[in-house]
This record gives structure tokens, sequence and C-alpha cells, in this order.
């Protein structure tokens, strides 16, 4: 009887004691939890600084085929053909398709021309991917893809 | 008096109730802290969103507008049509300074390779590297302009902290250059 008494002695000290190492255990899981946050945002700036990049060199991409579209299906059919590559590799050469930025953030960027069923001086349509790898603040890189499928057609001056 | 007697050994005493109070509290201090610095992270947590959410939509709207009416300079910050610059002051009572820097990369030089589509041996189905002439270049003046959006804020102790993005916008509808 006096040996079961003795043993209730000191409950309530290990009862606090489970108590406060499981807060303790919830209150790092919610530090991690906050650090994590952190993280994402920046990921989430790395996503838009490449979205807005890529959709900027898309534009240049685009003013180019607008400017010189006949070079680039010619260009392409020599490839496709089998002929020569070397005329379709000299129109993705500009730096600005194909470069890399220093400020406001660290990025490389890289765009390609794709032709789709086209019929010269009748009716174009290219696909422009560009693809740029943004270093994200950490040191991590995020890569974006972005696709415009361009379609031009011959209109009559009059 | 026996029962009295046994009464008196059972239950808690109060240097356990002390001891463990002692113990409860040394590890409600860190946690209360912790929720105390988990509030101040959401707050900066939400700044910083809501600046990068105003940072995509300022540029976004840039590559919506007439490639005419963006002016051209560093550190802009007066509105323009639909594209809000300067301080604003979001819904949650929050000032940011959003600053547009824009600059026209020009010339601007692509280069291609014509094809020599009067020799009598072309076939436009299948030209050949021969067909093709040397590298030429086509120069554009003030037809891409570099945006850059700066959105800053403040942070407690007064520290300013920034995000910015850049993007380029191009003139489809030039007359000449």
């Amino acid at each position: 009887m006096y040996h079961q008494k003795n043993s209730r002695r000191g409950m309530a000290v290990v009862i606090v004691l489970t108590l406060a190492t499981a807060i303790l255990i919830l209150g790092t899981a919610f530090l991690k939890t906050i650090r994590n946050q952190g993280g994402r945002n920046t990921i989430e700036l790395g996503a838009i600084q490449a979205d807005l990049l890529a959709e900027g060199v898309t534009q240049i991409a685009m003013l180019k085929f607008k400017e010189i579209p006949g070079p680039l299906y010619y260009a392409y059919v020599a490839k496709v053909q089998g002929q020569t590559d070397a005329p379709l590799k000299e129109y993705h050469k500009d730096s600005v398709l194909a470069g890399e930025l220093k400020n406001p953030f660290a990025a490389k960027f890289q765009t390609t021309y794709q032709l789709l069923p086209s019929k010269m001086y009748d009716d174009m349509n290219i696909k422009i991917s560009v693809v740029v790898n943004v270093t994200r603040p950490d040191g991590v890189d995020y890569e974006r893809n972005i696709e415009r499928t361009v379609s031009g057609v011959r209109r009559p001056a009059f | 008096m026996r029962l009295s007697s046994a009464r008196k050994s059972t239950g808690v005493t109060l240097l356990e109730i002390m001891i463990a109070l002692l113990i409860m509290t040394s590890a409600m201090i860190p946690v209360a802290s912790l929720m105390g610095y988990g509030g101040r992270a959401t707050s900066k947590d939400a700044r910083r969103i809501v600046a990068i959410q105003t940072l995509d939509r300022t540029l976004r709207q840039l590559l919506n507008e007439p490639f005419t009416e963006i002016p051209v300079g560093s550190g802009i910050k007066t509105t323009f049509n639909k594209v809000e610059l300067g301080t604003i002051k979001t819904q949650a009572g929050y000032d940011y300074d959003v600053e547009l820097s824009s600059r026209y990369i020009s010339p601007v030089t692509f280069s291609y390779q014509s094809v020599k589509v009067n020799l009598p041996s072309f076939n436009p189905d299948a030209p050949l590297a021969s067909d093709f002439a040397p590298t030429e270049t086509i120069s554009l003046t003030n037809c891409i302009l570099e945006l850059i959006v700066k959105v800053s804020w403040k942070e407690q102790q007064n520290l300013t902290v920034d995000v910015s993005a850049m993007t380029y916008r191009a003139n489809y509808h030039r007359r000449n250059g």
C-alpha cells in the first residue's frame, strides 16, 4: 500500500514534461514552416522574372520574323531537306535572342524558331520558343519556357 | 484518524505543482516569442507577395501599352495611361514606390542569310547551301525598349527593400529606321 502511494508521487512533473516536449516539437515545426514560406516567395519572384523576360524576348523574336521572314523560311526548308543548317543557325545567333543578363538579375535565354506547315509568299506559321534560366538570389537556377505561335498571311496591298 | 492520514499522503504536493509550473513556464516563454516571430514573418511575407504582384501587374500592363506612349528615361514615377507608377497604397495598407526605367536597345542588329532566288538552279523546295548569300545584317533603331520596374517598400526599422524585373517591348509598327 505504501509503495503504491509512493509511485504516484511526481506524476505532475512527468505529465508537464511530456506536454512541454510536445509544445516544443510543435514550435519547431512552426518555425520550419515560417522559414519555408520565405523560400517560396523567392521562387515566385524568380518565376515572374523569368516569365516576363521570356515575354520580352518573344517580342524581339516576333519583330525579327516580321522584318525578315523569307530567310527563315528557306533556312528551315534547307535544314529539313538535309542540305545545310548553317543559315538557320545564323538566324538564331543574335545576342538579343540568345544571350545573358547580369542586371537587374542574372539570367540566360535562348530562342528557337520552328516552321509549321507554311507556303512561302502565301502564309507563314511559326512557333517561337524562348527558354529562360534565371539564377535565384539563393543561387538556385529556375527555368521557364514560353512558346508562341505566330501566323503571318500575305495580304494584297490594294 | 486512519482515513485522514491516508488522504494526506495521496494527490500532488504544493512542491510538485510549483516545479510543474516552473517547467511549463520555461517551455511556454520561447513558444510565445515564436508566435510573435511568426506573426512578424507572416506580415513581412505578405508585404513581399503584394510587392511581387505589383511588379508583375505593372510590367504586364507595360507590355500592353502602345509602344510610342511608353516614356523613356530612368526613375520614372509618373502614372501614364493604365500604368500606375510612383507611390501606391494597397488595400492592405502598405505603401510601395513603383519606378520605371526604360531605354532603347538601339541599334538592334539582326543577322540572316538571304537566298539567291534568281539563280537558275534554285529550287524553293530544297535550297542548297550554295543558294544562300553570305551573312547580312539589318539594323533597326528605336524599335526595342528595355523596361525595368523596381518596387520598393519599407520594412521594420525603416529598412528599404525592393524587388525588380525586366522585359522588352518591340515596335511592330515601325515606319522607318
